[in-house]
């Protein structure tokens, strides 16, 4: 217990000459401790004036608006979503209600990547000797036949469908890229 | 005419800070800088930013004089100013691990190699206070840098004084340790 105490002085006398020697250099420095920056009176009241300034300017642009456009009726709306996806293969053709096929000719805003791989895929499945697959658009699972839907995936996965899809699909992917 | 403009629009932009100033100086707070100093070089472990501390400590207080009209004004600096320096720490934690540097450590008139050995006892005390925990740290630079009671400590802290004593023996017993073991490593 003596020796920590001991021990301990030594160390007090290290931080002595530490503080001594630090508030030298502190004294010799300009001590100017700068008040923080408030923001005025006027400014912090005018924060509620701007949002008040800021309602009032909304309201006159609408009003400019309206009288521009005579009605709210002409004033153009958003794109819809199926205005958006009009562009979208997949969408055009689900949206023929399922008597569409990839070789029906119909015309739309398809891509001609689209339209290619679409042929590709229909060739080779002619070549590797079976049926066309089809591709039922809008098929409810739970209202068919069970067997019969497992029986269409077996035969899909034994003619490598899906692989074949997705090579094409990756082809696909690296022409667009 | 222009002057009494300049007057004016000062008048308007620091509404209350010219009194907050004059009630601090009464108060004799700029009496209390090198203490405050003091504290802020053992929680910030070197002396450049102790300074910057300090400086920021008082703009704190001189800002909030006014309205918080401490009681005691000692103990109320001192507080400001370690809060002051946990922030910094914070920040820095946040930046990534720092060791407190040796400058502006106590150099004295002796010989060279005294003087780089004394240099460098005075960096092993500093990372041994860097390194405690938080609760133990900030009673032991109180209590050692800032030269405060146990029961100035206890109250600026809101523990009590049994506390105080031992956390401050357990800080003690940590930096001896942390002490001997470099010093030891070294010198061996």
């Amino acid at each position: 217990m003596e020796n920590q105490d001991k021990a301990w002085r030594e160390i007090q006398l290290l931080i002595a000459r530490d503080k001594a020697a630090a508030l030298d250099e502190f004294r010799r420095r300009p001590f100017q401790p700068a008040a923080p920056a408030r923001p005025p009176a006027w400014f912090r009241l005018h924060s509620a004036l701007a949002a008040v300034a800021a309602s009032l300017l909304l309201a006159v642009a609408l009003a400019a608006l309206w009288l521009l456009r005579a009605n709210w009726e002409s004033v153009p709306t958003p794109p819809t979503w199926s205005g958006i996806l009009s562009d979208s293969f997949l969408y055009a053709k689900a949206g023929r209600g399922g008597s569409a096929r990839f070789d029906d000719g119909a015309t739309g805003p398809v891509s001609p990547y689209f339209a290619a791989w679409a042929d590709t895929l229909e060739r080779s499945a002619t070549v590797s000797g079976g049926s066309p697959p089809t591709f039922p658009e809008q098929m409810v699972v739970e209202r068919g036949d069970p067997e019969e839907v497992r029986r269409k995936i077996g035969r899909a996965i034994q003619e490598d469908v899906f692989e074949r899809l997705l090579s094409d699909l990756h082809e696909f992917h690296e022409k667009e890229a | 005419m222009m002057q009494e403009a300049v007057l004016r629009v000062e008048e308007m932009m620091t509404p209350q800070l010219v009194p907050a100033r004059e009630q601090c100086e009464q108060q004799d707070l700029l009496a209390f800088r090198d203490r405050v100093f003091c504290l802020c070089l053992g929680f910030a472990g070197n002396a450049a930013d102790a300074g910057d501390l300090t400086q920021e400590t008082y703009a704190k207080a001189l800002g909030h004089c006014a309205a918080d009209r401490p009681a005691n004004p000692l103990a109320w600096v001192l507080r400001i100013a370690r809060n002051t320096c946990l922030d910094l720490a914070r920040r820095k934690k946040s930046r990534g691990p720092q060791h407190p540097i040796s400058e502006y450590a106590a150099v004295d008139r002796d010989t060279p190699e005294s003087v780089a050995g004394r240099q460098e006892e005075i960096t092993i005390v500093r990372r041994a206070i860097a390194v405690l925990p938080q609760r133990l740290r900030e009673v032991l630079v109180m209590r050692e840098y800032g030269e405060l009671s146990y029961q100035e400590i206890a109250l600026a802290l809101g523990i009590g004084m049994g506390t105080v004593m031992s956390r401050l023996n357990r800080a003690r017993s940590a930096v001896l340790r942390f002490y001997q073991e470099e010093h030891h490593g070294k010198s061996g």
